[in-house]
């Protein structure tokens, strides 16, 4: 008998092993058709676009959700999205959007005003990250079923800018009695040109082509997409250098090795792709006992501030900024000049406002990434030119960052440094989000900075339907926040470097994205 | 082993179990954090994180939230995790078996060359085979899983090309039919033979580099514990009877020396079934290191209270079993 069982387990091993090692490595990119392979870090945490609000979500919803707008590729410029036209009423308090007939969802049913005021409340009730968008939003009608009406709160201008954030879901589950969050957190059911295929929990999600979708199939375009969740960046460039992937995903601050490194390993190119990327660093205007609060101290650091040495931290895809809006994006100021670095002009301020022997001061530093660790040294350096002492302390994790910075008292005097990158082409909410006073102490508004008159005019510029007026406002409550400094303005990160797999064709970087967010309709593989 | 020791010691778990939860549910919400800020994102606003708060009960006295938690725990409602706002229970079912095959695998290939190379070094004690295992044991221990792992990608994945440096399966073969959550076993089970060799051939390189870092523990243990009874009147008394010398190792040596590698396997096993979050990690293998390491930066406390529950079920389950298997490796061991 025992003999029988060593047999039986030998068959068993030589079987598994002639199984295993018979097969080989999985097929490379190359012959795997027309899917690319992408590799991302996460896998998103849910998959209901009346939820998600971050990167890991975007990545999915871009491809496979739309929403009544959209924005033109490569540009801020607003275009018709599943609302082919819409009109503002002359007060601005309410919009009506006329629907894109013949429009399929995913499980085949069609786009009406129902499936939009569905989406519209749910988010609404739901509550999360996408509220903020539709934060004016006091009701939606449904008119005809082609036509919906927003009636607002107060008037805007800039209501539309946010709707691309809106992603627009069919009807089934949406009345589920949890509101659909099981449902609509693992399943995906938009008007996107690629469908779910086939999900594996923080393992791979695959995208195949929705066959109705309203843009049609006619250039050359991908069959699918093949997201594979890796979460180590050594993995990620292993798998990109063998061509298992096509594309990867970086880190969200840049790449943390010379983009020129990975491109000359055969098969693989660069894209570089314009970014609205903004560094800053935020320094607490209203924290007690604090060199902080005088304006002239922040004027100093932001003088002794290093910007030429960022150069090197982003291997040369950074450019000195000249204030928080950056060039290609809406109410970019070019005339507006270029901060410079001035040591001894910092220490002479320094010594008016009463500290010429300097200070000393916490900065946080993010240390997850390779790059936010080089920032804070930096900064340590290009401070400690002018007798300021920076003590690094590592940021703790996001929710106990939040409770932290609510607090003036438990709030960083130095925060680490932000990466900040407008989701929609409304200037004035991308400004209220980091420099508005009711946002003091809130995730971006690390400052704490508060200026009813910042406040007046970005709520002037929402009432003003006239562009042009509008982006005069948004341009005098930059210049009186550069004159407040809150915050050090370091760099604006552009273009965006990316390696890719040289098969992969007609692939850009959206600049109202967050990085790694990519869409795929217009790619296609070579 | 009397059923009075049993019975005792399930009560004692119960116990541990329910003094973890404490510890855990306080410590966890001791830490100034805002979850709730976390979950709905930060271009939330106000009112939309309270709202959030409310419906999450963060805003009720600490002791209801514990209570209410405490009512679902019994019926094993695990809650809803506050960053995915799907059932933790879901998370768990689609994380802990990818752990738990990887653990499993790594057990069966740690045992075996643990202890196979403690018994080939003990009996060359002072020759240079024995030093040659040793030495290995210990670059073993002090080499990073990460380094490691990133070494053996290069190696047999980026250079070599025989097989995979991440995930589970190859997502073009298609996981098999789930019927315990091992795709091996769901493999061999449905007849899914690309499933089966995808799978094992996934399972090699975080094993590899799981196993060679535990290596020495198991291995030095052996080899100690085996060089003291090597030494024992009774060994002597086997070997003069004229018994084989296999035998007299295998059945009257490791048998008796292997309490003390016993004691040291289940304390890994257990480490193991908690995740190995490094290997996790580099070899992207989702599991539950993976989970509760993302749970604990979001402070998503029904997940971080719900993963807590499980491992410390799951280290009480192998102690016990761990006490099982003294009895039966030494019948002088008895539990009243």
């Amino acid at each position: 008998m025992r003999l029988d069982a060593r047999r039986i387990g030998a068959v068993v091993v030589v079987g598994i092993l002639a199984v295993t090692l018979g097969r080989g490595l999985p097929a490379m990119a190359q012959s795997r058709g027309n899917v690319l392979g992408l590799a991302l870090h996460f896998y998103p945490s849910t998959l209901d676009p009346a939820i998600g609000v971050a990167g890991p979500h975007y990545r999915v919803f871009v491809n496979t959700y739309e929403g009544l707008v959209a924005y033109e590729r490569g540009t801020a410029k607003l275009i018709p999205g599943l609302a082919q036209a819409w009109t503002a009423s002359p007060d601005l308090t309410a919009y009506t959007f006329k629907l894109r007939p013949n429009v399929k969802f995913h499980d085949g049913t069609t786009l009406d005003a129902e499936a939009v005021k569905l989406s519209f409340d749910r988010v609404k009730k739901l509550g999360m990250g996408p509220a903020t968008f539709l934060g004016r939003m006091k009701e939606i009608q449904v008119v005809d079923p082609l036509t919906v009406r927003v009636l607002l709160t107060q008037p805007s201008a800039t209501f539309p800018f946010g709707l691309s954030k809106i992603y627009i879901h069919g009807k089934a589950h949406a009345r589920d009695a949890d509101d659909g969050r099981a449902w609509f957190a693992a399943n995906i059911n938009g008007t996107g040109p690629f469908k779910a295929a086939q999900m594996e929990k923080d393992q791979f999600l695959t995208l195949q082509r929705h066959a109705a979708y309203w843009q049609g199939w006619a250039d050359k375009h991908l069959d699918g997409v093949l997201i594979r969740i890796i979460p180590d960046i050594g993995t990620q460039k292993l798998m990109l250098t063998r061509g298992e992937i096509d594309m990867m995903n970086l880190y969200s601050i840049g790449p943390d090795e010379p983009p020129d490194n990975l491109a000359k390993r055969p098969g693989i190119k660069l894209v570089k792709s314009l970014t609205y990327r903004t560094f800053i660093y935020a320094m607490n205007v209203q924290k007690p006992n604090s060199p902080l609060r005088d304006k002239r101290v922040r004027k100093a650091l932001a003088l002794a501030f290093d910007y030429n040495a960022m150069r090197d931290i982003f291997y040369g895809a950074e450019d000195v900024p000249n204030g928080f809006l950056p060039p290609g994006f809406i109410a970019h100021d070019p005339k507006r000049p270029k901060f410079v670095r001035d040591v001894t002009a910092a220490k002479r301020i320094l010594a008016e406002a009463g500290y010429a022997s300097g200070f000393e001061i916490d900065a946080q530093v993010l240390q997850e990434e390779e790059q936010g660790r080089k920032l804070g040294l930096l900064l340590q350096a290009a401070l400690k030119e002018v007798g300021v002492k920076v003590n690094i302390v590592y940021a703790p994790p996001l929710a106990v960052q939040y409770a932290q910075m609510e607090k003036l008292e438990t709030a960083p005097i130095l925060g680490a440094h932000l990466m900040m990158a407008p989701l929609t082409a409304d200037a004035g909410s991308y400004i209220r989000q980091v420099f508005g006073s009711e946002n003091a102490g809130k995730p971006y508004n690390h400052a704490w900075y508060q200026n009813p008159e910042v406040d007046r005019l970005l709520n002037e510029a929402e009432r003003t339907a006239d562009e042009q007026k509008r982006i005069e406002l948004w341009r005098r409550a930059e210049t009186m926040i550069i004159d407040d400094q809150p915050v050090i303005f370091t760099a604006f990160t552009s273009p965006i470097v990316e390696p890719i797999r040289d098969r992969v064709m007609n692939y850009m970087y959206h600049p109202l994205d967050y990085s790694g967010v990519f869409q795929f309709y217009h790619v296609y593989l070579r | 082993m009397s059923w009075r020791f049993l019975v005792e010691r399930l009560l004692w778990t119960v116990l541990v179990i329910v003094g973890v939860t404490v510890v855990t549910f306080v410590l966890t919400h001791l830490i100034p954090a805002d979850p709730a800020r976390a979950a709905a994102g930060p271009e939330a606003s106000a009112a939309a994180v309270e709202n959030l708060r409310t419906v999450m009960g963060l805003d009720r006295p600490l002791p209801v939230q514990y209570v209410l938690y405490m009512r679902d725990l019994v019926s094993l409602n695990f809650g809803r995790s506050i960053q995915t706002q799907r059932f933790v229970r879901e998370d768990l079912d689609a994380f802990f078996p990818a752990t738990a095959e990887l653990a499993v695998a790594v057990m069966v290939v740690y045992t075996t060359i643990s202890i196979g190379l403690g018994v080939v070094a003990a009996i060359s004690q002072g020759r240079a085979l024995d030093y040659a295992i040793r030495v290995i044991a210990l670059v073993g221990v002090g080499l990073p899983a990460f380094w490691l792992g990133l070494l053996l990608q290069i190696a047999f994945y980026r250079h070599l090309g025989w097989l995979p440096a991440a995930g589970r399966l190859d997502p073009f073969i298609g996981s098999p039919a789930r019927l315990t959550g091992f795709y091996v076993i769901d493999s061999v089970l449905t007849a899914n033979w690309p499933a089966l060799g995808s799978s094992v051939q996934h399972l090699v390189l975080p094993v590899v580099a799981a196993v060679v870092s535990r290596l020495g523990v198991g291995l030095k243990l052996t080899r100690i514990s085996l060089l003291e009874v090597l030494g024992e009147n009774y060994m002597r008394t086997a070997r003069s009877k004229g018994l084989a010398a296999v035998v007299v190792i295998f059945k009257h040596g490791l048998r008796n020396a292997l309490i003390p590698t016993v004691t040291a396997l289940g304390m890994q096993f257990s480490a193991l079934l908690g995740g190995t979050v490094i290997v996790e990690v580099v070899f992207a293998w989702p599991g539950i290191g993976r989970y509760a390491v993302g749970s604990i930066k979001t402070l998503d406390f029904p997940a971080i209270m719900s993963v807590t529950v499980v491992l410390a079920v799951i280290f009480l389950a192998v102690n016990l079993l761990v006490d099982m298997l003294y009895a039966w490796l030494d019948p002088r061991v008895k539990y009243t």
